[in-house]
């Protein structure tokens, strides 16, 4: 069986809709934010040359679209469509300005497009399809990498001795401790970071994988001493992708349901 | 989940002469982040919001700039 043949429960990414869907809505008000300051008089840094400078109908028009996309992904209300107008929204925010970028606003924009095919509003939506049919695959698992390959880079870009030393950590929160809990907080943050990205594909692991990181969030929003909205829409993007671990099919069962026949439902859950 | 070029040191010489540094860059741009290059802008908004400054020399990583003002 091919991967792109495997259907599973629809429950999953329904939770995965919800979270990107919240996401989206935080991160058009925080695209918002930036780009009508621009639009007031500040230093404008566009990605194309002679791309419109920002003005505030648009930017109106822009935060209406966006927020009713983002809302319409979250409820499940034409979904697929909803998920495309998000992502060309979100390519637009992030071509309009150098100053819109950022890591948690481009992952976000990267899952809308998984979103798109994922059949997400099958179930848990305003209309959910009949009989919850099971969806395909291969969207949540191009999530999956996505969002592993995010943890992964994250430890790899911290293993320096500038980092290791703790002392950026200690700018970055708002505890004040001795200079050796930071050098340990460093090198447990790395350490975890590596354990999420490899644990969270194995049944063994992917419990302990969600639990750190469901601490690992929870320290970063409630420590970091500045960005707590889009850390907030960062670590929202990301634990609502959890559950597309835990539940993810058993793809030997699914082999053995292809050979045995149609009858064995291959939407199996681990 | 961070890399960039760093952050922008701006420092501003007055027609008097004395060199001050400019801290309040987060009222000159949208959002300061260190992925972007600012050389190329920052100092000339800095002209600009500050009307007797003469000089503006900005350092970003090892690259520096220094524009005159009008």
């Amino acid at each position: 069986m091919r991967l792109t043949e495997v259907r599973t429960d629809p429950r999953p990414v329904a939770i995965a809709r919800i979270g990107v869907g919240m996401a989206t809505i935080l991160n058009s008000m925080e695209a918002y934010d930036i780009l009508e300051s621009i639009s007031r008089g500040k230093v404008a840094m566009p990605v194309i040359e002679g791309f419109p400078a920002p003005t505030l109908p648009w930017l109106i028009t822009l935060l209406m679209l966006a927020l009713g996309a983002g809302v319409a992904v979250t409820v499940g209300w034409n979904t697929d469509k909803a998920a495309l107008v998000s992502l060309m929204l979100g390519v637009l925010v992030l071509l309009w300005d150098q100053q819109t970028y950022s890591s948690h606003r481009l992952l976000a924009t990267l899952l809308m497009t998984y979103l798109i095919f994922a059949k997400s509003g099958t179930a848990w939506s305003v209309r959910p399809d009949p009989g919850r049919p099971s969806v395909p695959w291969w969207p949540q698992l191009l999530m999956m990498s996505q969002i592993s390959v995010v943890y992964l880079f994250s430890a790899l870009s911290k293993m320096n001795v500038i980092f290791i030393s703790g002392g950026p950590l200690a700018a970055w929160v708002w505890i004040e401790l001795p200079w050796q809990f930071y050098t340990v907080a460093a090198a447990m943050t790395v350490f975890v970071e590596l354990l999420i990205a490899c644990g969270l594909w194995f049944p063994a692991s992917r419990r302990i994988a969600v639990l750190l990181g469901l601490g690992l969030h929870l320290s970063i929003v409630t420590l970091m001493n500045h960005e707590t909205f889009a850390l907030l829409t960062f670590s929202l993007t990301c634990i609502s992708l959890y559950p597309l671990f835990l539940f993810r099919p058993r793809l030997r069962e699914a082999r053995l349901a292809t050979v045995s026949g149609p009858e064995r439902s291959p939407a199996t859950s681990a | 989940m961070y890399s960039g070029l760093g952050g922008v040191t701006l420092s501003v010489v007055d027609s008097d002469g004395v060199e001050t540094t400019f801290d309040d860059t987060d009222q000159l741009v949208g959002k300061f982040r260190p992925e972007i290059d600012w050389l190329p802008s920052l100092p000339e908004a800095v002209c600009y919001a500050i009307p007797h400054a003469v000089r503006v020399h900005a350092v970003q990583a090892d690259r520096e700039r220094t524009v005159e003002c009008d």
